[in-house]
């Protein structure tokens, strides 16, 4: 009944989902605007600003990947979350760490680092299952603050809505919203 | 209404990715005559391209 009365939602509007690309730069799609917000690193958000990741120093991520060699290639791993949590900056050492590895973890971890986009979803719902606000499927990379406008709505104004997604394990995001 | 507006969040939370819907908090929203209960919901997936 939920999935019927989003469903409804979204074609009654006539919206389907968004996309962006790797830079964060629009593919023609309006309804959502790549807002830089604060100086830091590679985040850009409000919340991302005022909390950025900490600097991975080198004999950190050399650590980690000793530890992640003796570990499984699960979420089991607290070395494997970790080194994704730093992502972009696991993704910079990683060039220039061979045979740190061995072969087929050092391959998991780069699949891992370089998925890099997720669907978002949001909406609000009333207690008669009635879905008044809706943001649909929307495809952001990590670490950047979006803003998604306008939202779909039924019998409600229209809100403005702003997010970012951080990576923070294998299986875990954070977001802000 | 003009020149008044009402905010609500930010809400901040960690997925599990591909869980389904998590509810975020429970608000009253308003249509002008009415005032409802509402959950505010999210949930984050992969992009299909890279499931």
């Amino acid at each position: 009944m939920k999935r019927l009365a989003t469903a409804a939602l979204v074609l009654m509007l006539g919206v389907t989902g968004t996309s962006w690309g790797d830079d964060g730069a629009s593919q023609h799609q309006p309804k959502v605007i790549f807002e830089p917000h604060g100086g830091s690193l590679c985040a850009s958000g409000c919340a991302l600003s005022r909390h950025p990741t900490p600097a991975l120093k080198w004999e950190s991520f050399e650590r980690l990947l000793a530890d992640y060699s003796g570990q499984p290639m699960s979420e089991e791993s607290p070395a494997l979350e970790e080194l994704l949590f730093y992502g972009p900056q696991t993704a910079g050492m990683l060039e220039h760490a061979d045979g740190l590895l061995d072969r087929e973890r050092q391959a998991f971890l780069v699949r891992e680092l370089s998925r890099d986009l997720v669907r978002v979803e949001f909406r609000i719902i009333d207690e008669s299952d009635t879905v008044r606000v809706v943001l649909p499927p929307t495809t952001v990379p990590f670490d950047k603050r979006f803003v998604f406008e306008p939202l779909l709505t039924a019998d409600f104004q229209p809100p403005e809505a702003s997010g970012t997604v951080k990576r923070v394990g294998l299986h875990h995001v954070w977001q802000r919203i | 209404m003009e020149g008044r507006y009402s905010v609500a969040g930010p809400w901040f939370t960690v997925h599990k990715i591909g869980d389904d819907w998590k509810t975020l908090d429970e608000i009253w929203i308003s249509n002008g005559e009415r005032n409802d209960k509402a959950r505010v919901q999210a949930r984050v997936n992969w992009a299909e391209e890279q499931e």
